[in-house]
């Protein structure tokens, strides 16, 4: 679990509600929170279904890919951590799953304009060599 | 409509006063001030002792602003009924409509809406420095979808990839969005009281600095400190009712998976479906069933224009045009002094100040006053203020 800092910080925040999801995310795994009612992924975690009303969130293993929504790329620094690696990009894949997710593109060339709907694989990596893996998507 | 809303909100209530600070980066002054310039002239501008405030609403408070009851104590207010909204923006409508309510319940008489903030000197949200950027990493995603693990930092990152989605999905040039910024620095260079109020042609909006593509600079709001004040009562006590600007409609603002704070409905992405609201929905909104109006019938808006994309989704969620339209319906000076519908006519966020809107309310009032000066919409009896997250007022002249 991680404790709130507010010196700087790269670090998610893991508890127990979302902590499936970074573990599987440290094994190189996707893991998504499952709504046994309607047979669906969602996004976020939560302790209930968004589409039900009582049904308990269930997690499942989902295919790590999709295709990618959008791209944008960050010409401008905010976190003096990240300085290492700008410019770099961030974008919404399109799980086949069926959710959305966010994720960090290491390849800007993946928000250029022709890229859109590209097929892509969520993998998980550290964005900085020390810390904890987080959702990247590359090329398929 | 019930007739208990109607009777509550549709015309029993009003704006009767209206104040704003000094507006720029002024690293020196303390925030309290500048919401003394904004409270002093708004008590003024209504006709009222101090001592008739018995209600205070607060948008943003600290850590940019100050709390309700910092304010009350160095004002010497003495307020029975008070609340404060987060430390973002966003509230504008929502705080005005609870000085409705609050006045038309009875909890108070005379509410003094305020917003106050100083941004120049807290540091730049999304750096660390900044008192609020653990939102960033809040559970969930931050306030505008911000996810700093993956170096999703800063509000304009969920601004950039909503404009990207929407450009996508229209197939539109995204160098159309300049008529926004440039439309409003063009309402800014009539008003006094603007921060930015040099000239900005096509060729300086496309030379300003990228920040996260495909968002420049001059899609950003200002760095602003400054505040502004609204005071709101009721029919029964309006000091002037020819100053007043009755508030006859309101909605507040909505959530859900298909909304997101930098997206039209349904634009698609976050959760969100593809299902846009369309043209014929968004003409029966609840703001226009109860102001009795369409949106042709109104003369001028206000609308939230944090990043300059916002105001392009407000004009289709609202039923100014249709999905995907707005870009192409806005050029050619439609939205500017003298077009259909002037919008922003004080400069907006992104020209006159960062003051979450309540610029732009401020201004309503003095369009609907015809008090605009060089800005003034002619006969102007119809002022609405739109926010991209549903929630919208509109007000009237007697």
């Amino acid at each position: 679990m991680t404790r709130m800092q507010l010196i700087e910080s790269i670090e998610p925040l893991v508890n127990q509600l979302n902590a499936p999801f970074w573990e599987a995310a440290g094994r190189g795994e996707l893991m998504l929170p499952w709504c046994a009612a309607t047979q669906r992924f969602f996004w976020p975690p939560a302790p209930v279904s968004p589409f039900s009303t009582d049904t308990p969130m269930a997690w499942r293993r989902a295919e790590p890919r999709g295709s990618l929504l959008v791209a944008v790329t960050y010409r401008r620094s905010y976190l003096k951590a990240l300085d290492p690696i700008m410019p770099y990009a961030i974008g919404i894949v399109e799980l086949d799953a069926g959710p959305r997710l966010q994720v960090h593109l290491r390849d800007v060339g993946l928000a250029a304009p022709g890229c859109q709907g590209r097929r892509v694989e969520v993998y998980f990596e550290g964005l900085l060599p020390d810390s904890r893996p987080v959702p990247m998507a590359r090329a398929a | 409509m019930s007739p208990v809303e109607s009777r509550a909100l549709s015309g029993g209530t009003a704006i009767v006063g209206v104040g704003a600070s000094r507006f720029g980066r002024l690293p020196e002054e303390s925030v309290l001030t500048l919401i003394g310039e904004a409270l002093v002239e708004a008590v003024r501008d209504a006709g009222i002792d101090k001592e008739r405030i018995d209600g205070l609403l607060v948008q943003t408070g600290s850590p940019r602003g100050a709390d309700y009851d910092t304010i009350a104590q160095v004002f010497g207010l003495t307020p029975r009924f008070c609340s404060q909204t987060w430390s973002h923006g966003r509230f504008t409508a929502t705080v005005l409509t609870h000085a409705a309510l609050a006045v038309s319940s009875g909890l108070a008489d005379c509410v003094a809406c305020v917003t106050a903030a100083k941004n120049s000197t807290v540091g730049r949200l999304g750096e660390a420095n900044h008192p609020l950027a653990h939102e960033q990493l809040r559970e969930a995603g931050g306030p505008h979808g911000e996810e700093a693990q993956i170096g999703m930092s800063s509000p304009i990152a969920g601004a950039a990839l909503g404009f990207s989605a929407y450009c996508r999905r229209y197939g539109i040039d995204r160098e159309l969005l300049g008529e926004i910024p440039i439309t409003f620095r063009r309402h800014a260079r009539l008003n006094p009281r603007a921060t930015e109020r040099g000239p900005m042609t096509q060729d300086d909006y496309r030379q300003s600095r990228p920040i996260i593509d495909p968002l420049r600079l001059f899609d950003c709001s200002l760095v602003s400190d400054g505040a502004v004040c609204a005071i709101v009562t009721r029919r029964d006590l309006v000091p002037d009712a020819r100053r007043a600007a009755w508030i006859t409609g309101a909605q507040g603002i909505q959530a859900g998976r298909d909304t997101f704070i930098f997206a039209p409905v349904g634009l698609g992405v976050a959760q969100q479906s593809t299902r846009r609201r369309s043209l014929a929905q968004a003409r029966e909104l609840a703001v226009y069933r109860m102001a009795g109006c369409r949106p042709e019938d109104v003369d001028v808006l206000g609308i939230y224009d944090s990043f300059s994309a916002l105001p392009v989704y407000a004009l289709e969620d609202f039923g100014f045009c249709a999905p995907g339209d707005a870009l192409s319906w806005i050029q050619g000076g439609r939205i500017g002094l003298g077009g259909e519908i002037p919008v922003n006519t004080n400069g907006g966020q992104l020209s006159e100040a960062q003051m979450n809107g309540w610029g732009q309310i401020r201004e309503l009032v003095m369009q609907l006053r015809g008090e605009a000066g060089e800005r003034q919409v002619a006969d102007a009896r119809r002022a609405m203020w739109l926010g991209v997250g549903g929630d919208a007022l509109m007000f009237e002249r007697e």
